[in-house]
Parts: C-alpha cells; structure tokens; sequence
C-alpha cells in the first residue's frame, strides 16, 4: 500500500493531525473515565505520551522504509534511462 | 529561482494563515468581549464537564450524577481533557479551547478544496467560510455543533482523498466517526446522507467513464452509519421516539427527489452562451431574494417569525452569492471530471434535509431548529461554488469589467458577513442570536439567585433558564415570567429580568423573543426588589 500511495503535502498533513487529535482527544477522555485512573493531569499526560510516542516511532520507522524504496525506485528509473538512451 | 520559490512558498503559508486566523479570531471574540462562554448551550456542558471531573471515574449516563443531560459527549470529554491538562477550570478551558476546535475546521476545509480545486479557489472558499455570519455563530459557542463541525469535514476530507491509502483511510475515517458520533448524532446522521449521496454519484460517473466502480466506497458511509446505530442502540435509545418513522421517511424521501436532479445537473450536456449565463445568473438573484423578502412578510417556517424588512441587508451575502454559485457549477462542469462534481452532492444532500425542514411534516420546534442548523451545513459545499465562480471571473472570463464585478462581490459578502457578525454580537439584534452572548452582571446575579432559591422557582426567559438550570441547578419556569409579565399569571415566586428585555423582549423557545407590553416594568415593579447590579434585576413575590 506504501509504495501506491501519492505523499501528503505538509499542509494535508497538518490537517489530518490537527483533526485527528480533535477526534481523539475525547476517545482519550473516554477511555481513561472507565479506567480506575480517571480523567486527571498525569493519566491524561500519561495516556497522551503512550498515544503519541509509538506513534512517532512507527512513523519514523515506516518514513524510513518509504524512503528506501523511494531511493531504490529512483535509482533503477535512472539505470533504466541510461539504458534506454 | 531560490527567491521565486520563497515567494510562492510565502504566499502558500498566507492562503492558509490568513484564513484560520481570521476563523479563530471570530469564533473566540464573543468570548474575549464577555468573559463568558458563548451560547445558551455552552452551560449544559460546561457543567457536565465540571461534574465528569468532580466524580470521575464515573459511568457517564449516571443519572444521580449528572441528572438528566448526559447526550454529546464529545465537547464535554475534550473540555474535561483539557482542563486536566491546563489547570483552567472548565469554564474558562471549554470558553475558549472549544470554538478553537471550531475555528480548525476551517484548515480541514482548505485541504479539501485544495486537493479538489488548487490553491486559489481553496483561499477563497475558505475565507467565506471563515467569515459567513451562521458559521461563525454557531460555532463560536462551546457546544456539540461546534467540536462537530471539524470532524464533519474531516470525514468528508478522507472520504473524497485519494492519496491515502485504503486502509490507512478506512482507520482515521472510523476513529473520526466514533468520535463524530459520541459528539454531535445530529452531524452524523447529516454526514451519512452526504456520504451516501456522495458514493453513489461517484459509482455512477465511474460507470459513464468505464472505469472500476469501487464500490467499495460505500463502505466508509456503512462505517459511520453503523457507528451512529450503535450509538443509537446502546446509549440514546430514547432518539428513537424523539423522531417517528414518518420523519424519518419523509425526510429520506426528500433526499430521493434532489439525488436525481442534482445528478442530471452534474451530467447533462453543457450549454454554452454568455446570455444564458446571464440569464441564469440573474434568475437565482431574484428567485434567493425573493425568497428573503418572503421572510419579512410571512414565517416561512412553522414557528418562525416574520423578519423585520432590514435584515434583507443580513442575506445579501446570499443574494450575491447566487449568481456566483451559477457561474461557480458552469466552471464545476468544465473540469468533466466525477471528483469535481462531489459539491453538488453534498449541497443536494443538506438541501434535502433543510427541505423536509421548511415543506415536511416536522413539528414547529423540530422544523425551525434544523432549518436554522441546516444553513451551517450548506455553506461549506455552496462556499466552493461561489469561490469557483469568483475564480472563473478572475481567471477565465479575461475582461477588466468581470473582474471589478468579482470584486466587488466578493468584498460586500465578506463584509456583509462581518457586519452581521457585529450586529448580533455587538449591537445585539434582535433576530441574530443576541442571547447567545452572556454577560459578566448577569452571571454575577445568577449565582446570587443560586444562594436564595433553595426549592424555589424562578420565572425568567430562556436565557435565563439556561444559564440557572443547566449551570447553577436551580429550577426555571419560562413561561410563567411572560405570563406574569403580560398581566396573565400571579406573582411568581422570584423574577429575574434583565436590560436586554426593553429592547428585544422575552426570549421564549424557538431562538426569538417576543414582545412584552409597555408596561412590564410596573408589573416587576410590584414585586420586591432583592437585588440588582444595573443590568439585572430579581424580585421577589
């Protein structure tokens, strides 16, 4: 699925953070009401570092890998057009 | 080149910033002027927050905790994440931070136009919407509506992209669902039909164009349709006999009837012709005006009232937007293209459901409450429209005349948008909403009713009732105020007036207020006077 994807512009990504952390944030509120926690500081700052926090790092990991493949394609498009040519 | 493309990247950041910006500013300004969150609605909530923080962890339909409001959950759960995360009590947090939510959809909507349109039509569109007087109103309050309405784009956003990949897509449409779902049920069931409407006109243009249905599209409407079932079924199962099966019918039906029209519009052959254009541009002028000029002289809605002739000023931005719009769907059909279509889909969607608010069967109360929400939902698909047709006539139509008219357009919407915004906030006309905005005096008298009415009743308009029941739990009757105050009832047992009732009377339910006779004010005046600080007074029977 990674590959066929078009990239997001900054803008669309913005966006799509902006809305889903509005979207979130009271399944986050949600959640910790029937948890033993509650809705409090530190669980609210605790529940939102385990949101954010594997998230950043998949993330990071699946940029990466994109990336790769990225180079990879280019790099064969380029052998390809010395060939043709 | 490096400077060339710091300009158009500058000038990329303005097309956003100008436009959030001026959302944000809008949507928080009542607040900032009164120092009280915005809108009679805000204090059920403000209060279901406080409490939710007082008892949490708590099941959040406990009656004992939370009495008898405890439907739209998701301001009440952002207001109280937010003010465990701030240290702000829910009042100030939610006054604030919720209309910000608010103002963001405005962000969402330039995404979407923009992956549609480009950048120009996006500014534009976005700006109208950032400005139009219902939008701004009704989401400057700390409401459902309002944390709604981003999530409400934002669905429709991830439903038309196409750059993210299908399952990526189906997981941020379903969190975004659930979540529009617990916030606002009325939103979501208006975003299905949308969606609905949206997915078969896509199936039906890709089968003109002899491509791959995808049906599988239909599956993100099924996605938010379950989602709301549910919630139906496992939480508010009282909706149910809040609407029949002949509402509900009869609303469907009105959605059968524009979901043909709209697609024969998007299909038919083009016609060409500066004078047709003309024609047609000038035929929706009238036919939106006369409409407006029907509402001062009739209530066009069961309930409604009838409008002084002044606010035909207020629906100039409706009257100018027409023959833009017509213009903005002859540029939609140029670009022969199925994803370029969708607005008219969506609009035919809202469109049927404001019809069965105006012509159906609904109760006055039920009638007049979607016409009025109904307009907030039309204005983002018809700001596309008319910012395509302000485009058209800046870019395409190539004479120096069509772009001076464009202009001035475009500058007498937007400042007739400000100018309302104005009226109803600043100089508190009397059909725009001025209730909405509470003031410090006021409050400072409610909570001093708070101290002596222990088991009492407290006669007052709707605004008080909200404020004093939602907020402060003290019991309100509404009409027993006007009655007594037309000469029809005895003395109640507190009476709690205020300055705004010389001017534009007794706010009773529906949105408006009525007038009260000459003199009302030596009707209060036979009741003791307890308490007053020069805006409100109280009396006692």
């Amino acid at each position: 699925m990674g590959v066929a994807e078009v990239r997001l512009k900054f803008i669309e990504k913005a966006a799509l953070s902006v809305g889903i952390i509005l979207a979130v944030t009271p399944l986050i509120g949600l959640t910790l009401n029937y948890s033993p926690f509650g809705i409090r500081f530190s669980s609210v700052l605790a529940s939102l570092w385990l949101l954010i926090a594997p998230s950043a790092a998949v993330a990071i990991i699946r940029k990466r890998q994109t990336e790769k493949k990225t180079c990879l394609t280019g790099r064969a498009r380029s052998t390809l057009g010395q060939f043709s040519m | 080149m490096p400077y060339r493309k710091s300009k158009v990247y500058t000038r990329s950041i303005f097309y956003v910033i100008l436009p959030v910006t001026v959302a944000v500013l809008s949507r928080v300004y009542p607040y900032l002027i009164s120092g009280l969150p915005f809108s009679v609605d805000s204090w059920p909530s403000i209060r279901y927050a406080e409490l939710l923080l007082g008892h949490t962890p708590v099941p959040l339909n406990d009656a004992s905790v939370f009495g008898g409001s405890y439907d739209e959950l998701g301001d009440k759960l952002f207001g109280a994440v937010v003010s465990a995360l701030t240290g702000l009590q829910p009042v100030y947090a939610m006054a604030f931070f919720v209309p910000v939510a608010g103002a963001f959809s405005i962000l969402v909507f330039y995404v979407l136009v923009d992956g549609l349109y480009g950048k120009g039509v996006s500014f534009i569109a976005s700006l109208f919407l950032a400005t139009a007087f219902s939008d701004v109103i009704l989401t400057a309050g700390v409401k459902g509506e309002t944390y709604a309405h981003p999530l409400y784009l934002l669905l429709i956003f991830l439903f038309l992209n196409q750059k993210l990949g299908w399952w990526k897509k189906t997981l941020l449409f379903t969190v975004a669902s659930v979540s529009l779902v617990l916030t606002h049920y009325y939103t979501a069931i208006l975003t299905v039909a949308i969606l609905a409407s949206m997915s078969l006109g896509k199936i039906i243009f890709r089968a003109k164009e002899g491509v791959s249905l995808e049906i599988r599209n239909l599956i993100l409407p099924a996605i938010l349709a379950g989602s709301t079932l549910m919630y139906f079924l496992l939480y508010a199962n009282w909706a149910f006999n809040f609407v029949s099966v002949i509402d509900w019918l009869s609303a469907a039906s009105y959605q059968a009837v524009l979901f043909p029209l709209t697609l024969w519009l998007a299909l038919k052959h083009q016609t060409q012709g500066k004078a047709r254009t003309a024609f047609m541009c000038s035929t929706f002028s009238v036919a939106v005006f006369a409409f407006t000029w029907l509402a001062t002289r009739k209530p066009l809605v069961p309930g409604a009232p009838v409008l002084p002739a002044n606010y035909i000023l207020y629906a100039g931005p409706f009257i100018a937007a027409a023959p833009l719009c017509v213009l903005g769907y002859g540029m939609m059909r140029k670009m022969c293209s199925g994803e370029h279509v969708m607005p008219l889909f969506w609009l035919a969607a809202v469109l049927g459901l404001e019809g069965y608010a105006i012509f159906g069967n609904a109760g006055p109360g039920l009638g007049l409450t979607l016409a009025y929400r109904g307009v907030n939902f039309i204005l983002p698909p018809l700001a596309i429209l008319l910012a395509l047709g302000v485009h058209r006539l800046y870019e395409h139509e190539g004479s120096r005349k069509a772009f001076k008219v464009g202009a001035a357009l475009t500058l007498f919407i937007l400042s007739t948008n400000v100018y309302s915004f104005y009226a109803a906030v600043n100089l508190q006309e009397r059909y725009m909403g001025y209730f909405w905005l509470y003031r410090i005096p006021e409050y400072c008298a409610a909570a001093w009713v708070k101290g002596l009415a222990g088991n009492m009743t407290v006669a007052g308009d709707v605004k008080t009732f909200y404020l004093l029941k939602y907020y402060f739990d003290v019991n309100v009757d509404v009409f027993q105020g006007l009655k007594y105050l037309t000469g029809n009832a005895r003395k109640p047992q507190i009476l709690f007036v205020y300055d705004q009732m010389f001017k534009n009377g007794y706010v009773v339910y529906g949105g408006y207020s009525v007038d009260l006779p000459e003199n009302w004010t030596e009707e209060a005046s036979s009741l003791n006077q307890v308490y007053s600080n020069g805006l409100a007074n109280i009396y006692v029977g």
